[in-house]
This record gives C-alpha cells, sequence and structure tokens, in this order.
C-alpha cells in the first residue's frame, strides 16, 4: 500500500499526469484507509473545480478600441525608426548599390567619349576635313563639329572648309 | 494550436493582420489575468494593454520555442510584478473593490440574480486570492482560471515543475477555508 508521502506526492501531480491502472489502484486503496489524504485530494479537487468556474469578465467597453488606437500610436512611432541612420543605412544600402551601379553606366553612355571611325579619323589626320564632313553623316557631323571645337583640327584644315 | 503557431510566425515576421488576430484571441484571458493578480486594480485595463504593446515591441524577437499564448502570459507575469512592486512603495491602500460600476460586465447571465450571484462568487474567490502570499496566488491562477498546464506556468514563472506543483497544493489548501461554502452552493445549481 501507498505512504501518505507517496499519496501526497501523486495527489500534487495528478492534476497533470495519468496514472496507470495499477497507480490507480493503488491509489484509491490508500484514499478507502487514510482519512487525511482522502480530505487532500478532496480539497485539491473541490478548489479546482470552484476556481475553473470563477464567473469571468467581459472586457471592459471600448477595451478593443482604446487598445488598436494605443497599438496604431505604436506603429506610428515605428516610422521613427527610419531615421535611425544604422536602420536606414543597413536596410537601403542593396538599393543604394544598384542606383549607384545604374548611375555610373548611364553616365558612361551619356558623357562616353565621341568616337570617330578610323576613316573619319584618318580623313581630318590628313586635312580633309569637308570629306570628312561628307561622308560621316548626321551624326558624324555633330562628331565632326565638336572635334573642330575642340581645336582637335589644325587651323588649316578649317580654313579649308569654307 | 498550429494555425495560432502560423499566425504567430507571421506576426513575428512584420504581418499586422496576424499581430492583431493574435491580439483578438488574447485579449480578454489577459484582461483577466491582470484584473485578478491586481485585486481588480483600476489599472487593470491600462496593465493589459501595456502587455500588448510590449508584445508587439518584442514580436520581431518571438521564435516560436515556446506557444505564443505562454510568451504572452510571461509578459503579462513581468508587467504585474512591476506595478504590484510600484504599488508597494505608494503609501495607499489598494484592494479588492466592491462597486458594481467598476466591476466588469459579467457574460452570458440570464438575470439580475444570476448577475448579482456570479458578482459575489467572483468576488469572494477574489477576496480569497488576495490573502495568498503572490508566489501562490500567481500559479493557482494561471493554473485555475487561466487553464494554462503545469509545464507552461513553470517557464513563465522560470520555476522547476515540482516548484509549481507543491505551490499550488499548498493554495488550493489555504483556499478551501475560505472557499467551502461556495462549494455547496454551486454543486446545488
Amino acid at each position: 500500500m501507498l505512504t501518505c508521502d507517496e499519496a501526497t506526492q501523486l495527489i500534487r501531480s495528478s492534476h497533470h499526469a495519468v496514472l496507470g491502472a495499477v497507480g490507480g489502484a493503488r491509489m484509491r486503496e490508500h484514499l478507502e484507509q487514510c482519512s487525511s489524504c482522502r480530505r487532500d485530494a478532496q480539497t485539491q479537487r473541490l478548489i479546482r473545480d470552484l476556481l475553473v468556474r470563477r464567473p469571468a469578465e467581459a472586457l471592459p467597453s471600448g477595451f478593443e478600441v482604446r487598445l488598436a488606437a494605443r497599438l496604431d500610436a505604436e506603429r506610428g512611432l515605428d516610422w521613427l525608426g527610419l531615421i535611425n541612420w544604422r536602420t536606414w543605412s543597413i536596410r537601403l544600402l542593396p538599393a543604394a548599390a544598384i542606383i549607384l551601379a545604374f548611375v555610373i553606366g548611364f553616365g558612361r553612355w551619356q558623357y562616353a567619349e565621341p568616337q570617330l571611325t578610323e576613316s573619319l579619323s584618318r580623313m581630318l589626320a590628313d586635312g580633309n576635313v569637308a570629306d570628312a564632313l561628307l561622308d560621316s553623316g548626321a551624326d558624324g557631323e555633330a562628331l565632326m563639329l565638336q572635334e573642330l571645337f575642340l581645336g582637335r583640327v589644325s587651323q588649316a584644315n578649317r580654313r579649308s572648309t569654307r | 494550436m498550429d494555425d495560432e503557431r502560423t499566425l504567430a510566425a507571421e506576426a513575428a515576421a512584420g504581418s499586422r493582420d496576424a499581430f492583431d488576430e493574435l491580439v483578438k484571441r488574447h485579449q480578454l484571458r489577459i484582461y483577466r489575468l491582470v484584473r485578478v493578480l491586481t485585486s481588480g486594480d483600476e489599472d487593470a485595463e491600462d496593465l493589459a494593454q501595456e502587455t500588448f504593446v510590449r508584445a508587439f515591441r518584442g514580436i520581431a524577437r518571438f521564435r516560436g520555442d515556446s506557444a505564443f499564448g505562454t510568451w504572452l502570459h510571461r509578459i503579462a507575469i513581468n508587467v504585474i510584478k512591476s506595478h504590484l512592486s510600484r504599488r508597494r512603495r505608494r503609501p495607499v491602500m489598494v484592494g479588492p473593490r466592491a462597486d458594481d460600476a467598476t466591476e466588469g460586465v459579467i457574460e452570458g447571465l440570464a438575470s439580475a440574480d444570476d448577475f448579482e450571484l456570479a458578482v459575489h462568487r467572483r468576488q469572494a474567490i477574489d477576496h480569497a486570492f488576495a490573502t495568498l502570499p503572490e508566489d501562490q496566488r500567481a500559479l493557482i491562477v494561471l493554473r485555475d482560471v487561466q487553464g494554462l498546464e503545469y509545464h507552461e506556468i513553470a517557464t513563465i514563472m522560470g520555476l522547476p515543475l515540482g516548484t509549481v506543483e507543491s505551490r499550488i497544493f499548498r493554495a488550493r489548501q489555504r483556499l478551501r477555508p475560505l472557499l467551502e461554502h461556495l462549494w455547496v452552493r454551486v454543486s446545488c445549481d
């Protein structure tokens, strides 16, 4: 038969552990014999049943609305995290890298050194500005004019185009 | 539970709707816990809301090691402990409130008599809770009012399982003489 200490230990834990068939039988046997342990077991059961049936409160009127407002305020404050420079820089680093790469690439395309064709370059070098202009086409003309403007063509060649 | 685990993961990932749904599911339980453990303190609503505000601030750190409800209860217990600590330092007597205006509406009652009976029963239980040492009170409320499992309570309170079991055992022993008259009445209902 169980001792009172063993029975008390089981009573303490029996509400969350299932006694096996043997354990249950031994407990019943002890409780039949021991009024003190029987009272303890009854107390545990009685108080638990009472408390489980404690009439529950409802939420106070307006609780949900006030809580939602408070959480919205927190979410609003969360935007202040954006001015946290660490958060800001870490979050935007990938985007910044992409933008930078784009700007560099676009800039190179926009401000690319005008590239004359080999034949036009040769004509200019030989002083045949007029022929070079005729051969260059509309785009080439613009480049040619730029070359002239930049003074890359000799004074003698410019005179020859007039 | 799996559904709640999914919601908690989504909330941790930043989903506002998921967090709001979790709030909706737990707000009554948390409010009830705060009310009981602060003996119906007028700050109960504020403390319950504070629990959810702290949960919102910390949700990104929630890893799902425990159930969301367990995590939330831990936050609530910390909020309550801080409040009770501040209250002890204030030279003001605070105890269970008796007037209906601040009692909080009890749900699902058919008549005024039922309401009166329910209020009386709840007041008796809450007065009895107030006589318990703080460590026993929190544990028995978490177990018998909130319905949490022993291992969850052990996690929330940071106590060994055996300690939880023995304190709840002793708390119920202490409550018997204060509450057994209610049991007779309840058993006749």
